[in-house]
């Protein structure tokens, strides 16, 4: 059921978590069915990602560089990045978590007072990434138009992020020339990679933590404040923040009996919290992730014979057409209104030259607002 | 480090969890007696049992049961159940925090909470 879920953009691990709440399943059997499943998709869900330019709830981030990689015939490449930096984060995740759990029960107050400054950093960061004073007037304005198709579509971050990240560059690409990058269906990874992976594990612990704060948000702040800005590197963290995220967000679910997602919100009602529970979730989630990193390994390598030779425009235009079902599909006339929207911007950002992480204030300025409001 | 090695990786980790899981993994619930539960606070099990008569309140469920002791247990959501029905009780003996809240220490030692009721 992960894998599936991986492969099919917009479903979210959430949308499943609604259907298993309104079953009768319980205690270990529904905790080992969701841990599995949304390990296994924090995998997978790089597949479509990757391939086809569709982002997910947590994988939009990584539609820019992966396209890169893409063109350079790397796609299986970034695949197995991302996996090499979920499979560490889930292992070093399983040995951090008496560490994770001692921390966020001494200090979740001050984790909260902290949030806004970090995201208005992040903010002020767009701003002062650019050089020019025009660029910078832009990035302002771009700021606010985002922030206020956040505030005005909250419930529609899959339209949202579908427009600014998958149909805008796509669109965009009918322009140029079609390519034919021979893909390569082997991958030699740099070791070094865990480095990055274990910054990304640090990602996966504040996402778990704030309340409202997304894997992609958590990346693109990281990545602000970093100097190197390798491709590779940030794939790995990419796949470490997603993977942690689900990991910390059981284990501060168990610790605070907060739930930090929709998944552990639908958990919470249905298991009962002891150190027994702890102990089988982790080991399930190891388990799991073993698993969804070989079927992202073998279904990447059966990607790529279907989808070799064939990046042409009309693939291009399957793409789009398919993201405009999908959309409409799980987010209805609403959706497609705030695709509409969100594609206009995320054209306007690539015309204008700007970086397109920027369309990230649709989620963050309305989680600011939040914290902001909340804490007054 | 190639994809052929990052596979192996994966295959280990798959294996050593299953391993640990086989070896580690013990049952939450397990079929007991009310006697049992009741010896034992913060023990789980699951009991079987006729039921002699219940009160629903609300959102809550609270029956006696009868497997040849008596139990008072306390559901917190509403079932379809009456007297004299079979019931299949997921329970677990944390009597003390249910009695100290809700009612009279005088039923402490007899409230047992159910996770879960099936009808028989």
């Amino acid at each position: 059921m992960g894998i599936i879920a991986g492969l099919i953009p917009g479903l979210h691990s959430n949308n499943m978590a609604v259907i298993l709440a309104a079953t009768p399943f319980f205690g270990e059997e529904i905790t080992a069915f969701m841990l599995s499943l949304c390990i296994t998709q924090a995998f997978t869900e790089f597949i479509p990602a990757i391939f086809i330019g569709a982002p997910g709830e947590n994988t939009f981030e990584s539609i820019l560089p992966a396209h890169r990689m893409l063109m350079q015939g790397k796609a299986f490449e970034a695949i197995c990045l991302t996996t090499t930096g979920a499979l560490t984060a889930v292992i070093a995740g399983s040995l951090l978590t008496p560490l994770f759990f001692m921390f966020i029960e001494q200090n979740s107050q001050q984790i909260i007072t902290v949030t806004p400054i970090v995201l208005i950093a992040a903010l002020i960061m767009f701003i002062a990434g650019e050089q020019t004073i025009k660029k910078k007037l832009v990035v302002i304005f771009l700021i606010i138009a985002a922030a206020s198709q956040g505030i005005l579509f909250k419930e529609q971050v899959f339209p949202l992020i579908t427009g600014y990240f998958g149909i805008a560059g796509t669109l965009y690409s009918l322009k140029e020339k079609p390519f034919n990058a021979k893909q390569n269906i082997n991958a030699e990874i740099n070791p070094k990679i865990i480095l990055d992976s274990l910054i990304g594990i640090t990602g996966g612990a504040i996402v778990s933590i704030m309340p409202g704060i997304g894997s992609n948000t958590a990346a693109g702040i990281i990545n602000l404040f970093r100097k190197t800005k390798s491709t590779e590197k940030y794939l790995a963290m990419l796949g470490a923040i997603n993977a942690s995220n689900f990991f910390f967000s059981y284990a501060t679910m168990l610790a605070l009996d907060k739930a930090r997602n929709g998944t552990m919100l639908a958990l919470q009602e249905k298991i009962f919290h002891t150190t027994d529970t702890l102990f089988l979730g982790t080991i399930i989630m190891v388990t799991s992730a073993g698993l969804g990193g070989l079927a992202a390994i073998i279904l990447a390598k059966k990607a790529i014979t279907i989808f070799e030779e064939k990046f042409t425009q009309k693939m291009s235009i399957a793409t789009i057409i398919l993201m405009i079902i999908l959309v409409g599909f799980f987010n209805g006339i609403n959706g497609l209104t705030a695709m509409v929207f969100a594609t206009s911007l995320g054209l306007f950002t690539i015309i204008s030259g700007i970086r397109r992480s920027t369309c990230m204030s649709s989620l963050i300025v309305p989680v600011l607002f939040f914290y902001v409001f909340a804490l007054i | 480090m190639n994809d052929k090695t990052l596979s192996k990786i994966c295959l280990a980790i798959t294996l050593t969890g299953m391993l640990f899981l086989a070896l580690t993994y013990k049952p939450e619930f397990e079929e007991t007696t009310i006697s049992n539960l009741i010896q034992k606070e913060n023990s789980k099990g699951i009991i079987f049992g006729k039921i002699e008569s219940v009160i629903k309140t609300g959102q809550t469920t609270i029956f006696i049961l009868n497997d040849s002791n008596k139990a008072l247990i306390y559901y917190p959501k509403t079932i379809e159940i009456e007297e004299n029905d079979f019931v299949k009780v997921y329970a677990e003996n944390n009597s003390r925090e249910i009695t100290e809240e809700k009612y009279s220490s005088k039923k402490k030692e007899l409230m047992l909470f159910a996770y879960k009721v099936i009808k028989e």
